[in-house]
Formats: structure tokens, sequence, C-alpha cells
């Protein structure tokens, strides 16, 4: 076992102690969470303004006019403010697709600030004294020895749940019912999510963090927290992993941290404009002096007594150094267009990510393409609801959503396009029926061709389930297939519309392509559809 | 493909910020190059180590070279003069010993009296504060006892402050005044740092 001692230790602790009265720098799934008699491993840090009382919380977040290339900074912060928002889990969320290979992704470390400054620390081992990939190791005290225990088990990962790690104290809650920081459970408060190693799943010897190699264990691969303390030039990592929702929502089931009563809690950021309003709760601009990447400072105030400590944050900068190639997010990066043939029917889905830094609205999407006064007559879109079994015609202002399917149909031939971000992998909640199935509409969230064969079915206890595991072949038919066998969760033949005909998918053929949207039949309650980004995707520009 | 194509990057990187952190200290006892005055880096806990880190060196007669990672603006390796009275300023702090030793441990041992000091008034309810995703910063200059020495490696003689959040901590803590002075130091640097007329060098062979 890799030990690394205080005593050997002596410089880096020097600099720790710069921090250790008032302010740390010490690392745990919450800001200020540490092993200290006065604050404690199990403090949870809230976001500006909590004060115990529920409801939505909003928080203003303004760029400093001080701050050079103000404008620069604009796109990014909106960008951070809207995924902060939405808390959205998806996973293969690490893309390597900027312009520049040297530069580095503004929004991505934005998004990575943001979230420390609404109360979220590094779900890794980010101490001093501990570097390279050691820094991998989930995030924790060093124990009554004061030794941080680093042995990363028979897999070798660090962070992952067989590491080893003696008596340190663990900082980073994990999911209880199977310890995987890419699954969320349905509710999440202190009855899902612990701190205590003794609710780890039983064969678990510690708690699994999303890292990027942990992810692989977890068949989420290219996906990691981006509360993770890494970033590389060339990578993009915009969208929030399951770990980082779970983590702020943990927070805000509120000071009882029990999910459904009065002092929940919800976020509403707001951007601010460039300006030095004194409503303004979190700042961000450049400045050189203050770091030489990026950093969060925080401030915050006691809600609670000992030992279930809350903390609320008062007073949050974000600072960045301008000397870094930064890339700077446009507000549509990704843009796809597709032709809709004069009066004929057509199953679409949104190739890119909308709601972040374009409207995610039917006029907001379609009222440049189509006239939006004749929405209704000259054309249309429809969703499905499983539940009721029935079509439901959308309004100009109701939003649209990635995953999904719709009809649309235009009286005249025309061009749409979509705008928006790149998307990444998400999980499609399905609507179910044990005896006969519910009917769901999915639809391609990419910009490239993806192979229903790779499709994965996400079950409500995080493990996953390949279309054969949900649909095997039994004595010569599918278990799906009348009769229903009990091991059928989905049926593993998807169809898509192709303008005059259905067109099946199977687990052997067949693409879902972009636009498009098919029909899955489903029995199983609790799943969620996970289509896997093709992998040239990851790269696409 | 992008992983390799980054690793070989940081490869050749490595390779050519190993050659000039090799080359500084011959550099120095070099005939055209005069012994170093003081060096400044500073290295960040989101970035990968692999990637290298800024590194300043100001020579006495006021040269300077400068190494930028391949993620900053200027990446590669630089060259400048720094201006007479910015050199007049630094020469004056370390020659004439107004720095007193400032050092890491200097500042440590001000620091630990300090928060004996503080325990004492802790309680439960005042506030806490952190910096997240912390910058450290590495500063060395010679020892004016040292007449010149050069400065670099392990076991050089070289007065050495390494510290982690410099700039926040002396705002945070404005009664240590090693920090603050330190602190000053570093606002000189990075200042240089951000305002040189740098040009790449050509040729280091």
């Amino acid at each position: 076992m890799k030990t690394i001692t205080k005593k050997n230790l002596f410089f880096s602790i020097l600099v720790i102690n710069l921090l250790s009265i008032h302010g740390i720098s010490q690392a745990g799934s919450f800001v200020f969470a540490r092993e200290d008699p006065i604050i404690g491993t199990g403090a949870i840090t809230h976001p500006p303004g909590y004060t115990g009382a529920g409801g939505i919380l909003n928080i203003k977040v303004c760029i400093r006019p001080t701050s050079s290339f103000t404008a620069n900074l604009e796109q990014a912060t909106k960008n951070s403010i809207a995924t902060w928002n939405e808390q959205k889990p998806t996973s293969s969320n690490l893309l390597n697709n900027l312009p520049d290979f040297n530069s580095i992704d503004a929004e991505s470390v934005i998004v990575h600030e943001m979230g420390h400054c609404i109360g979220l620390a590094h779900p890794n081992l980010a101490v001093g004294g501990v570097s390279g990939i050691d820094r991998n190791y989930s995030s924790t005290t060093n124990g009554t020895d004061n030794i941080y225990n680093l042995d990363p088990g028979a897999d070798g990962i660090r962070g992952s749940t067989d590491d080893i790690r003696g008596d340190d104290d663990n900082l980073h809650w994990f999911r209880i019912s199977n310890n995987n920081p890419f699954s969320i459970a349905s509710i999440i408060d202190s009855t899902t999510y612990s701190l205590d190693i003794v609710d780890l799943p039983s064969s678990h010897t510690s708690v699994a963090n999303g890292d990027r190699l942990v992810s692989t264990l977890f068949s989420a691969p290219n996906s990691e927290s981006v509360m993770q303390q890494e970033s590389f030039n060339n990578e993009v990592q915009r969208t929030l992993t399951h770990d980082d929702v779970a983590t702020l929502q943990l927070a805000r089931s509120g000071l009882d941290t029990t999910a459904g009563n009065a002092d929940d809690y919800n976020i509403n950021l707001t951007y601010g404009g460039i300006s030095a309003a004194s409503d303004c709760n979190i700042n961000l601009g450049f400045d050189n002096t203050k770091t030489g990447f990026a950093a969060c400072e925080v401030s915050g105030t006691f809600l609670t007594e000992a030992p279930d400590r809350h903390i609320s944050l008062f007073s949050t900068e974000i600072y960045l150094n301008d000397s870094i190639n930064w890339h700077y997010n446009t507000d549509t990066p990704c843009s796809e267009s597709t032709t809709v043939t004069e009066n004929q029917w057509k199953m679409i889905s949104l190739p890119c990510q909308v709601g972040i830094s374009t409207s995610a609205t039917v006029e907001g999407q379609f009222g440049d393409d189509l006239d939006v006064t004749t929405y209704g007559t000259n054309w249309g879109i429809w969703s499905y609801n499983p539940v009721t079994n029935s079509y439901v015609a959308l309004s100009l202002s109701d939003e649209l959503e990635e995953g999904v399917g719709y009809w649309f149909l235009s009286l005249t031939t025309s061009t749409i396009d979509i705008e928006g971000q790149y998307n990444t992998n998400i999980d499609v909640p399905l609507a179910a029926d044990i005896t006969t199935g519910k009917w769901n509409m999915i639809g391609s969230p990419f910009r490239l061709p993806t192979a229903w064969n790779t499709v994965k079915l996400v079950n409500s206890d995080g493990t996953l389930l390949d279309l054969t595991d949900a649909d095997p072949v039994i004595g010569g038919s599918t278990a799906c297939e009348d009769p229903i066998d009990i091991s059928c969760s989905m049926a593993s033949t998807a169809f898509s519309f192709n303008g005059t005909s259905y067109d099946a998918l199977t687990p052997t053929t067949g693409n879902l392509d972009p636009f498009d949207a098919a029909w899955v039949l489903v029995y199983k309650s609790g799943l969620a559809l996970r289509l896997q980004m093709n992998a040239s995707e990851l790269t696409a520009q | 493909m992008n992983k390799l194509h980054r690793l070989k990057h940081t490869r050749l990187f490595l390779f050519a910020t190993g050659l000039l952190l090799s080359i500084v200290p011959t550099l120095a006892n070099a005939k055209d190059n005069p012994p170093v005055l003081i060096t400044y880096s500073y290295e960040h806990e989101l970035l990968p180590k692999s990637d290298g880190k800024p590194l300043l060196t100001i020579f006495i007669n006021g040269n300077m070279r400068a190494i930028f990672p391949p993620y900053m603006k200027l990446a590669g390796i630089r060259q400048a003069q720094l201006n007479p009275d910015t050199l007049q300023e630094l020469n004056s702090l370390i020659s004439t010993n107004s720095l007193h030793s400032l050092s890491t441990e200097t500042i440590a041992e001000e620091l630990a009296l300090y928060q004996a000091q503080q325990e004492q008034n802790r309680d439960s309810h005042q506030t806490v504060y952190a910096v997240m995703d912390s910058t450290t910063t590495f500063i060395e200059y010679n020892d004016p006892a040292n007449n010149n020495e050069m400065i670099s490696g392990e076991n050089s003689p070289a007065i050495k402050i390494v510290q982690n959040n410099l700039s926040t901590n002396a705002k945070q803590y404005p009664r240590i005044t090693t920090l603050q002075r330190a602190n000053n130091l570093k606002i000189i640097l990075q200042k240089i740092l951000d305002t040189s007329n740098w040009t790449p060098v050509e040729d280091n062979s």
C-alpha cells in the first residue's frame, strides 16, 4: 500500500496551513466539508442566499466590468448558467473537438467553477501532497493515522469501488443502492445517498467517484463529473453527469436532507450582465493576480450547529487568467438541417442540445424557417403521450426535448434547422405497461447516425441492459413477443417511419439517423433509454 | 487519435522544456549569460503537470527568458528585455537584502504564530472561506550573501518561496507581513510576465 505521510509532506502542509483556520483548499463533495471539530466531514454547503427556507433560490451571475475580455465571457457564462439550471444528467460528456488543438474550453472551466460557487467541491482527492494520478482517488480525509491510504485494489483504477483506503474518512456522497456515480436515484436525499461507507454495497470497499477511468467500469466511457479536478486542452466538457446533478440535488433536499419537505429548494441562476451591481451573487472575470488558470473564491456562514452543519455561501467570485489560450464557445456550435417534404408526415428529433444557448420552444427552433403565423394551419408538431396513449398538438411556446420523437407535418417542402450546443448521451425516461407494453416515441439526439444495436437500457438501480438482455431470445422467439415472458423489459426492435412505411431497427441491423425518431415498446417500468453516441461524434467539429 | 496527438505534442513540449531547463544553469555560466537574478513560476491544480508550467527567468543584466506551456497564448520559449526601472527595483529588493530572506519557511513561521493566536479565539459561528482550484506560486531568488551564485536546482543556495493561493491569502491575512511582501514580489513578477514584449527564441543551441 502506498502511503503519504504528513511528515513527508511538510512542504505541502505549509501551504495548506495558510488556509487552515478560516479557509481551506481541501476538497470534498461539498465545499468546506473536512475533518474539523467545528465544521465536520458531513457539512453540506448550499448556494448563495439559502437560509433554510424552501422555494426557488434566485442567484444572479455577473461579469465584473473591471475584467478584460468581458464580451468573450458572456456566451460561456450564459451557457453555464443554463446547464446548472437544467440539471440534466448526461454521459459521454468528454468531447475533443475544439478548432484549436491547444486551446482550453472556457465554458467547460466556467461550468466547473460555477459548481464550486453553488457549493460543490471536487469528488476526487484534490489535496496538497497528493499529486498526479493519485488525485483520482475519491475525496477523503487522511483519517486518524494522518496518512492518506492509497491502494487502487485489484482493478488498478483509482477512485473505483475496490480501492482500499484504510481509515481515511469518506467525503464523497455516494448512491447507496449501487455506488455508481454514473447513475442517479429518483429521489435524492440522505435516504438514498450517504457518506458512511457502512452503507456501501457489500462487495465494495470504497466510494467510487466520477473519474473518466472509473466511467469505463460502469459502461459509461468518455464520461467524467464536471466537478472532477481535471482540465485538458482540446477537451469539451460542458454537460453535467449524474454525480454532479445528484450532489446538488442532495443539497437541495435542505437542512433535514429529506426530499419533499418545506426546506427543499431549487436554484434559478440568472445572467446579470456585465455589472458590478450589489445584488450579483456570483461575480466572474479575468484577474491574473488571483489565479494562474481558474479559481472560485467562496465565503460561507453556518446555518446549523454541529454535528450536522449546513453552510450557506454569501460571497462567491470566479477568477480566470487571461494569458490562457481560451476557446470561447459560440451560441450555436451545433447547427444541423434537414428537408421536410410537402404534405408528408415525418418523425423528427433534435440533433442539437436546445435550451442552453438557444430557445427550446417550437417557435425558437422553427420560427426562423417557417412562418409562425401559419402554425397550426400550414405546419405543425405533435408529441405522443404514452400514458394517455394520445397525441398532443404542441403550441409555439411549448418546449422540445432531446431524445424525444415528434411528428412533423408541413404543407410546403422546407428546410428546417436545429441550432444549439452539442448533445452528449442522455437517458430518456420510458413509460411502461407490464402486460401490453407502452409505445414510446424516442428520437436521436445526435449529429451522426447511431447504431441501434448499441442502445442501452438503464434500470432504476443504475444497471445497464443491452437490447438482447432486455428482450432475450427464448425458445426461438424473443421474450417480448406474445406470449410475453417475464424476462421482457423492452422489445428489441424499434420502428422508424421513412415517409411511407416503417423501417425496423433490430439488434443486428439499422441506424437511427440524425433528425430521426422511432417507436419502442416498453414493458418494464423504471427504464430509461440511453442512445450511444457514434464514436466519431466525440471529435466531430 | 487526439490523445495520441496530445501525447506526442506534450512529449515534444516536454522535450523542449527539459532542454531549456537544462540550459538555464548553463546559460547562467555562459559567457553571454550572466547569473540569474530571480525566477518565477506557478502551477495550477486543474492542469496536468505533464503540460509544464510558465517559467520566467530574469538575469541580472535584465535579459529575460520565459517558457509558456502549449495551452497559453504565448506558447513556446520566448525572450525579452526587462526595462531598467523594473530591473533596478528588483535588484534593489534582492541585492540590498530588503526581502530579508523572505522564504517559505519565514512565511510559515509567522503564519504558525498567527494561527496559534487565532485558534484561541475560534468559535463555531464565524465565517468560513475557501479557494477552490488553487495556484501554487514558486519564486527563487539569489541570496545576496552568495555573491551572485547561480540559482537553479534542488541543491542551489537560492532562497525559495513556494505558496498556495498567494494573492488571495495575502488579502485574507493582511497582518501576516511576510505574506504581504511575498505577494508584492509576485505582483511585480506577474506583471513582467504579462506585459513584457516577448519574442520567440529561434535557436537555443
